[in-house]
């Protein structure tokens, strides 16, 4: 035993088998839309793991199901008309078991006991996120009393607690206020103060900075980061913003088409990219102080139906570097390098 | 909380005078006047000459101040209602509007009150029933029942009902709050059997009441319901709903705590504007039925222009107009910390 396996860093940590310390793993996962015009395959077999403690970031255009694909985690997506058609989503709860969440009914207690304790979810639109009608701090202790064995004192008191936590200055009195009298910024850290108040071991923050002003989302993001380690949880970061993951993931999911068609540590997604589609997302990033002779280069082309019925690779038609068997073959997503995932058909 | 009341109460004063002038001008348009008919009436039944029935119906109009300029008319008429609560003088009944209307108000309010609050209660478990089932046979059945209930003419209800009433049920009293034998019995709780007397003349009571419940009810349902299926729809859409979700709340505590008290908003809003539609149930159930009520009263003071009832009948429809909104907006304050705080 060396002794570096006996007291990890939380770099020396990073290092690990994904596989062995992961907490969420998807499998195959495919998400489908049953409407009327036909059959929408928003995710269309999803493998993914997020390791314990670590920041996942899932990069992708919008439409391309990564919002989709972790509301089907939390078994928020509305059936009819979307279901979940095929795959499994295995959570290590707090209790050492492994539980398959697509197996669980939707409005079983079992699911219910998963839902804000285990993974919690943050939204994109903190003004709308929040009911009008309730006072902040009930809609956190709201969440406390449900999960946690304490009195509806105690669960105002951890509301109170939680606001502090977040930056909220005088959460005293701020408990007692209604969304309409917060920020935007507020709000949003309202709703992680919510999210995060009972412990959960995932956070889900879909595009939680989208909407925000960006000197706010830098302190949403650096209070993301500074509780993550207070707290201990996994998040899942959903965001088109590259800059935003370079930031803060240490696993990078890059999605297409509802498939993820590149996985990586964030430091080869950015050096070392192995999908066109990741390079056409790099290179169309504006960065500031750059060369005119390095002006931007947008991806060529349009996202395809999500309808159509697609033969080979999806992303064949836009690709600078297609070749024959891309329109022929789809390409199988795996691992080239150790711990870099694709699935290009140009590294095989 | 309390600035908020007694500013809208003070502007709801204020729109009730206004309304008390319209009331009184729009009686005054129709051509001739009480006096007129009365001296037709003289030429027709009592063989009074043209000169003679004049000179009887100018007497009248002195005698009650119809040869007065209208502003005067309008100032006694209010002076009287503020000072002595008094609504003027009734030509055709001979006696004071405001006892008339005290006589009839109770029982115009009962029905109202209770066709509005059958029509809320029904059409709102009804819209969050069918909302979560949206274009399910449920919802097809109730969306097809609201569109008649909503379609067809109220006095038809009526008639049908009635019909139904008397040549199916064969009930004998179709057109009274009570039977007759049941008219002298006191409303009396004293002893057991005063107790007994009071219960069964209550159930009597509904039994003459109750279509005229149903009528003035039944479009408040399916509009209710509508609005309140539409309502729900739209929250339970909302980011909010799902946020509820992922606390990892029932859906019945979904239902319960967020979506429905957001999904009432709109209707709580309307229910001022309810109970005029309500009135306006009760006077055409009332009137088919013939029932005693202001709706009646009303009707008959409009053919034969009893001006003082007429207009004390529709300042009466316009305060419980500014009335329900009122309170309405009371129970918006209530609700939503929004309107409370601004």
């Amino acid at each position: 035993m060396t002794l570096s396996q006996q007291a990890p860093s939380r770099s020396a940590a990073k290092e690990n088998n994904d596989q062995e310390d992961a907490i969420l793993e998807l499998r195959g996962l495919k998400t489908y839309f049953f409407l009327e015009r036909g059959v929408v395959k928003a995710v269309d077999g999803v493998d993914a793991s997020i390791g314990r403690k670590k920041t996942l970031g899932v990069v992708g255009e919008s439409g391309c199901g990564k919002s989709v694909t972790f509301r089907s985690v939390m078994r928020l997506i509305q059936s009819p008309p979307g279901r979940i058609v095929e795959g499994e989503i295995l959570l290590h709860r707090k209790d050492g078991d492994t539980v398959d969440i697509v197996k669980l009914d939707p409005r079983s207690r079992q699911l219910r006991d998963i839902r804000g304790a285990e993974i919690a979810m943050i939204f994109q639109e903190p003004m709308t996120s929040l009911n009008p009608l309730h006072p902040v701090g009930r809609q956190i202790s709201e969440s406390v009393l449900l999960h946690q064995n304490l009195s509806r004192r105690a669960s105002l008191e951890r509301a109170e607690e939680m606001l502090n936590r977040v930056h909220i200055a005088d959460p005293g009195r701020r408990i007692g206020e209604y969304p309409h009298q917060l920020s935007g910024g507020m709000r949003q850290r309202v709703m992680i103060a919510l999210a995060l108040s009972c412990n959960p071991s995932v956070l889900i923050a879909d595009e939680p900075t989208t909407a925000l002003d960006v000197t706010v989302q830098a302190q949403i993001l650096d209070l993301m980061r500074e509780l993550q380690d207070e707290f201990d949880s996994a998040i899942v970061l959903i965001t088109h913003n590259l800059g935003v993951v370079s930031q803060m993931a240490d696993h990078v999911a890059v999605m297409y088409m509802g498939r993820v068609v590149e996985y990586a540590p964030v430091y080869d997604i950015f050096h070392n990219p192995k999908h066109p589609y990741t390079v056409g997302l790099l290179n169309s990033v504006p960065v500031l102080g750059r060369k005119d002779d390095k002006k931007l280069v947008p991806i060529t082309g349009m996202v395809p139906s999500p309808m159509e019925e697609i033969t080979g690779c999806a992303f064949a038609d836009r690709c600078p570097q297609a070749m024959e068997i891309c329109w022929q073959q789809t390409p199988e997503f795996k691992e080239h390098e150790p711990g870099h995932s694709a699935a290009c058909w140009l590294h095989d | 909380m309390i600035g908020f009341i007694v500013r809208r109460f003070s502007v709801s004063v204020a729109v009730v005078l206004g309304i008390a002038l319209v009331s009184f001008i729009v009686i005054q348009l129709p051509p001739g006047d009480y006096a007129d008919g009365y001296k037709s009436f003289l030429i027709e039944q009592g063989g009074a000459s043209e000169s003679e029935a004049e000179a009887q119906a100018e007497l009248f109009r002195q005698r009650y101040g119809l040869d007065k300029p209208l502003p005067l008319q309008f100032y006694v008429w209010i002076r009287d209602m503020v000072t002595k609560g008094s609504f003027g003088f009734s030509f055709a009944y001979k006696r004071d509007v405001g006892e008339l209307i005290r006589e009839r108000l109770p029982r115009t309010l009962l029905l109202a009150v209770l066709a509005h609050l059958t029509s809320t209660a029904v059409g709102i478990i009804a819209g969050i029933f069918v909302a979560p089932r949206q274009y399910s046979i449920a919802d097809n059945v109730a969306a097809f029942i609201a569109f008649i209930l909503s379609a067809l003419p109220r006095f038809w209800i009526a008639l049908a009902i009635m019909f139904f009433l008397v040549f199916t049920l064969e009930q004998e009293h179709v057109t009274a709050f009570h039977s007759p034998k049941y008219v002298v019995v006191p409303w009396a709780f004293g002893s057991f059997e005063e107790l007994g007397q009071t219960w069964a003349k209550l159930l009597d009571l509904l039994q003459h009441i109750w279509p005229v419940v149903v009528i003035a009810g039944l479009g408040g349902v399916a509009r209710n319901m509508r609005v309140m299926r539409g309502n729900m729809l739209d929250e339970l859409n909302a980011q909010y709903v799902t946020t509820a979700r992922s606390k990892g709340l029932t859906e019945g505590q979904v239902m319960r705590r967020h979506a429905v008290p957001n999904a009432l908003h709109p209707i709580i809003m309307y229910q001022g504007t309810v109970l005029p539609y309500m009135l306006q149930g009760e006077l055409q159930a009332s009137i088919v039925l013939g029932l005693p009520t202001i709706g009646t009263l009303l009707l008959t003071s409009l053919r034969n222009e009893d001006i003082y009832i007429a207009a004390s009948c529709l300042l009466i429809y316009g305060v419980l107009l500014v009335a329900g909104n009122l309170i309405a907006d009371i129970s918006l304050a209530v609700l939503d910390p929004r309107v409370r705080f601004s």
